[in-house]
């Protein structure tokens, strides 16, 4: 049995091409003999035009090989928020759940939650799917990407201060129980508890983002200065959060253009040109024709 | 050795007071320190209810289930919130 699957996230710019190349190297891979998961992350979903078939959370058998899916970000929300709601309900007294029934309403419209909403779709999936050879993530526009890249590091900067004011409030509360009391034992902090269990799972997504073996970050972009001065902007970002790009895709390539900018801006990542296709790419018979064209066995 | 004995537990009574009074003292002080504890962290989870910067949302909302008593005492402390030092006086019993 396989330990886990490889993900590979296509991002970029709008409209440079990242959910075409996510499909491309879906077949690609898919025709190589591989078992690919490709799961759109974007919610413009863009998977089922160039499919040519309705998607949905459920995954659908395009090849032998090749599953697709698109992921509801809305349906991750709704269920994380009438989970936390439940929970609070058993805990609560009922006036307090009472009056925070309210808050729920308008706290799926907070800042925050949707790239939560993704990274937890991506957990259950990688979980889900480890088996897979691949898993291909077509990612949502630049700023929703980079703060998905960026939430474990971000909560963890906050969980660590965190549980820190928690150790110091526990040796307090110890301290009074052991003069109130002598040296009856206490029980264990449940707010500590639940900030170890977040801290270990953000440590977790985020040595996988890292690990270069079980994550490929794809930074796709066009010969065109508006798509290589985001990517240069998304790959600074990146590194911000201790993340890498594993392959630079230059999507829309014709003969001729100087890839020499690319290769110096982007020096510990590797090219792979998607010349310009005549033809639309729609259609996993387009899609397949292209790669037999360009990457003939 | 009757009568030793009763004053022998008198003496060991009053110790004992002595020492209760002064643990009560002492644990009513740290017990202060530690709601002033609980209540920022409260602050910091749930600063958003109260517009504070806040964790990431989900952080909040992880640990919601565990601070009713926090979102209690946040509300309640509104009430000596403009009136700081007469709150520490009370503690210190001073006045």
């Amino acid at each position: 049995m396989k330990e886990h699957a490889t993900s590979l996230f296509f991002l970029g710019k709008g409209g440079v091409g990242k959910s075409t190349s996510a499909a491309l190297f879906a077949v690609y891979l898919s025709r190589q003999g591989k078992k690919v998961l490709l799961t759109s992350l974007d919610p413009a979903h863009n998977q089922s035009d160039i499919f040519g078939t309705g998607l949905s959370e459920t995954p659908k058998q395009i090849t032998g090989n090749l599953l697709i899916k698109e992921v509801d970000i809305n349906i991750w929300v709704e269920k994380y928020l009438s989970d936390v709601q439940n929970q609070i309900k058993r805990t609560y007294s009922y006036l307090t759940a009472f009056n925070l029934e309210s808050y729920f309403g308008i706290i799926k419209y907070s800042p925050g939650i949707e790239e939560y909403a993704l990274l937890s779709a991506y957990k259950k999936i990688t979980e889900e799917y480890a088996e897979s050879d691949f898993i291909i993530f077509d990612m949502p526009p630049t700023a929703l990407t980079l703060k998905f890249f960026c939430l474990p590091k971000l909560s963890l900067t906050w969980l660590n201060k965190l549980q820190e004011l928690r150790n110091e409030i526990i040796k307090k509360r110890e301290i009074i129980t052991k003069i109130k009391f002598g040296n009856r034992e206490i029980e264990r902090d449940k707010i500590l508890n639940k900030l170890e269990s977040q801290i270990n799972s953000y440590r977790t997504v985020e040595e996988d983002f890292r690990n270069r073996s079980k994550t490929k970050i794809n930074l796709v972009l066009n010969p065109d200065k508006l798509s290589f001065s985001e990517s240069k902007l998304i790959s600074e970002k990146l590194k911000e959060c201790g993340l890498e790009i594993s392959e630079v895709i230059l999507n829309k390539y014709k003969p001729g253009f100087s890839t020499k900018k690319i290769k110096q801006n982007f020096a510990s990542a590797g090219l792979k040109l998607l010349p310009l296709s005549e033809e639309e790419l729609l259609g996993t018979q387009a899609l397949t024709n292209y790669i037999e064209n360009v990457f003939p066995r | 050795m009757k009568p030793f004995e009763n004053i022998w537990k008198k003496i060991k009574s009053a110790f004992a007071y002595y020492d209760t009074a002064a643990k009560e003292k002492a644990v009513d002080t740290l017990e202060y320190e530690l709601s002033e504890l609980e209540n920022i962290f409260g602050l910091l989870v749930l600063g958003s209810f109260v517009g504070f910067p806040s964790p990431p949302m989900q952080i909040t909302l992880d640990l919601m289930p565990e601070l009713e008593m926090h979102l209690i005492r946040m509300i309640n402390k509104v009430d000596t919130a403009e009136s700081p030092v007469s709150d520490l006086f009370s503690v210190f019993d001073i006045g």
